[in-house]
């Protein structure tokens, strides 16, 4: 029988050149069509960056301190593999299996060294095979078409096959990913019914939460920790749920009863050391990032914002000089320009704290040299706190508004903005001005929407127009200017003017959410105009 | 301080992690560079021995720590067997290694990479002791999934049968005191509601001995 590797693209990952020869030997004499072995994360990322693999076989150890996981991490976080693309991680003990349990963040599957080419091949086969039977629908997933993957789950679920329950999580991911709350809720009401598996649980949580019942979530959660201790992504949404109540201490001591589990991603160790800095605990926060970027010093999951977290931490504890040099450290790595607006307002956070205003103020000139409009909101939030340092106060609050209108639904909104606000964020400052900045963009969209209905065509574009203009990733604001200019010109005829920003803000609805439902009703309208 | 008190300080967790991945890695080219003759099931059968002590002992290791747990998921047991019995064939050609999937459920709920190990620890134990033949199954029955190894082989000792998966009394023992305890922790580990997983040793009347690893 023709194995089921016949004509597969496959990328190994491998630093030891004997594991590589062998692997390639066996992979290439089953047939695949295509095999590229490299030694590092740096040669696998430029690879993924211009082929497509079917399979990604990665060693978990690959030397110099970098690991199958953080390249995992960083890809699935990033979506630069498709959700078709099997990841297998091949390790030599079995602990590094509980390394975490975010779905992004986990292999397909796990191989344990030792194993004879019989067994390789017959692990593959059934990953294959059921890659094979999922393929739909994780091209529906790719394509964020939620209401096709949820239909095909439907369809699936009616088959009663074995990857019952791989279609149950994918489903219910789907709801969630489409804002149906309550359907989710339901959705994972029955899995748990079948079986109170750890996944369907953080879901129902998570479906809780979107529904606004946070203690019910939080139940849960606590729930799914005392029951099934693995479940890393309960720890962390957890402390996500607490800090958002102002329970910093609390959130605290559940990642760090994660972290006696396992290590950690990245992003819990961020979070944890904007809960340790939130609730004084700055030697804390130093400990655990300046850890934190020496272990994936040489991964690609480090972020400019980890140094700027480290920084802080140290000028918060009186540490400018360490600050700085950390500072100057990373802008060996990070030189894109958003990058360079982040570590120029670090600067001006740490001068400032050391009396310089003459450099605090240079610092601040040379971040703000940009445009801040649509700048991503951890970027945008740095800059902010450099004008909180410089008593800039109304300023740093209209550019926390628009980042907050930008992306309204980051989930961790409320602990970026209580982190910038520091000590005066204590309380319900932080959610007040969350709150109110939901409040104004909710109703300029409703008051652009009903102009729009009430054929008040003109008044809703420039409403619609300017808004999106500003915040160019609140996709509500840029579909319903879309739509408006759409049917502005199936009233009142084509005007190239209205026509190329109608199309602008289409394309910009598309690239970033593909599957978002408002594209059918701009594209109607356009089709009418062609007519 | 001494070369003592450093190497058995801070760095010894990643000077043993360091050590076993490089053995680990040499077992993998001794076992490929074994599969790759056709004279040497014997030999392979021993590296993949060693290797799973190696395993056992770090689990063993997680036991002791309070860190061995269970992540708890639907797989299809059918397709388990089914592995193992293709990876054990080869190790051990003269024997007929029989998977048996009649009544065997759609999926069950367990943790995969457990299961697998102590799986792979008593199908080995019981290649080991086979004469001529090795069956594997899974079926449902009122305490849960039941994964079932019978062999032909002398069956289990009476003394091991009344030891069953409890902790080895020496652990210093060649044989399967250790795996038979820890394939015990892992079953104990599968609980849902009132019932707890669990292993059962048991000698066949034709003679031979049967493994039971049972999850709710």
């Amino acid at each position: 029988m023709l194995s089921r590797l016949y004509g597969k693209r496959i990328l190994l990952i491998e630093d030891q050149e004997m594991m590589r020869n062998q692997l390639r030997l066996s992979m290439t004499s089953v047939g695949c069509k295509r095999l590229l072995a490299v030694t590092s994360i740096q040669l696998a990322l430029e690879a993924i960056e211009t082929e497509t693999f079917d399979l990604i076989l990665c060693d978990y150890n690959l030397g110099e301190n970098t690991n199958g996981q953080q390249f995992l991490e960083f890809v699935r976080s990033r979506e630069l593999i498709s959700r078709n693309t099997l990841f297998i991680m091949i390790t030599a003990e079995q602990s590094y299996q509980k390394v975490m349990l975010v779905a992004e963040c986990t292999p397909d599957d796990y191989l344990l060294k030792p194993f004879t080419p019989a067994q390789l091949n017959v692990r593959v086969d059934r990953l294959i095979e059921r890659q094979e039977a999922l393929e739909g629908l994780n091209r529906a997933c790719d394509q964020r078409r939620w209401d096709l993957v949820i239909a095909k789950c439907d369809k699936l679920l009616t088959e009663r096959n074995k990857y019952v329950f791989d279609v149950h999580k994918i489903k219910g991911e789907a709801l969630l990913k489409s804002g149906r709350a309550a359907d989710a809720r339901q959705h994972y009401e029955t899995v748990v019914l079948q079986r109170p598996l750890g996944w369907a649980k953080v879901g129902l949580a998570r479906a809780l939460e979107a529904e606004g019942d946070v203690d019910g979530a939080c139940k849960i959660l606590r729930e799914i920790i005392v029951e099934s201790p693995m479940v890393m992504q309960a720890y962390d949404l957890l402390a996500r749920l607490l800090a958002n109540s102002n329970k910093h201490a609390e959130a605290m001591a559940i990642l760090h009863k994660a972290g006696e589990i396992s290590p950690g991603t990245m992003s819990r160790l961020r979070s944890l050391t904007t809960l340790a800095m939130g609730s004084g605990h700055n030697d804390i926060a130093e400990q655990v990032m300046s850890n934190a970027i020496l272990v994936n010093q040489y991964s690609p999951v480090r972020d400019v914002g980890d140094y700027a977290l480290l920084s802080k931490a140290l000028v918060n504890q009186k540490k400018g000089d360490a600050a700085l040099d950390v500072v100057k450290q990373a802008r060996k790595g990070f030189t894109d320009s958003d990058s360079n607006v982040v570590l120029d307002a670090t600067e001006c956070v740490i001068y400032q704290r050391a009396g310089d205003n003459e450099k605090a103020t240079a610092a601040l000139t040379r971040a703000m040299v940009s445009d801040m409009t649509g700048i991503p909101l951890d970027v945008a939030m740095s800059v902010a706190e450099a004008l909180l340092a410089v008593g800039r106060e109304n300023d740093a609050l209209s550019l926390i508004k628009q980042a907050i209108q930008n992306t309204p639904n980051d989930h961790n909104l409320m602990q970026k903005v209580q982190a910038v606000l520091g000590t005066d964020g204590k309380g319900d400052r932080a959610a007040d001005i969350i709150a109110s900045s939901r409040r104004e963009i909710i109703q300029l969209n409703n008051e652009g929407v009903r102009k729009a209905d009430a054929g008040q065509f003109d008044e809703a574009v420039t409403l619609l127009s300017a808004a999106a203009d500003r915040l160019p990733n609140n996709l509500q604001i840029v579909g319903n200017a879309a739509l408006a200019l759409a049917q502005f010109m199936v009233r009142d005829g084509v005007d190239s003017e209205r026509l190329n920003n109608c199309l602008r803000y289409r394309n910009s609805l598309a690239e970033q959410s593909s599957g978002d439902p408002k594209l059918r009703q701009i594209d109607v309208n356009l089709q009418r105009l062609k007519r | 301080m001494n070369d003592h008190g450093g190497i058995m300080g801070s760095d010894f967790p990643l000077l043993s992690s360091a050590i076993l991945h490089e053995v680990k890695n040499h077992l993998t080219e001794l076992q490929w560079r074994l599969a790759a003759r056709s004279d040497a099931s014997a030999e392979q059968a021993l590296v993949a021995n060693c290797a799973q002590r190696l395993t056992d002992l770090l689990l063993a290791q997680r036991d002791v720590s309070g860190l061995l747990l269970a992540d708890i998921d639907a797989h299809c047991p059918a397709d388990l067997l089914q592995e193992l019995a293709t990876g054990y064939a080869g190790l051990f050609p003269t024997l007929t290694v029989d998977v048996q999937l009649d009544n065997a459920p759609v999926t069950a709920f367990y943790d995969a990479f457990l299961v697998r190990l102590a799986l792979g620890n008593a199908l080995h134990n019981a290649c080991h002791h086979a004469r001529k033949q090795v069956q594997l199954s899974v079926h449902s029955s009122n305490e849960g999934t039941v994964f079932q190894m019978t062999d032909d082989g002398p069956g289990f000792p009476s003394d091991f049968l009344a030891q069953g998966a409890a902790a080895p009394s020496n652990p210093g023992q060649t044989g399967t005191g250790l795996g038979l305890y820890l394939a015990g922790r892992i079953a104990a580990l599968h609980r849902l509601g009132e019932h707890t997983g669990r292993v059962e040793l048991a000698n066949a009347k034709a003679g031979g001995g049967i493994f039971r690893l049972i999850v709710p």
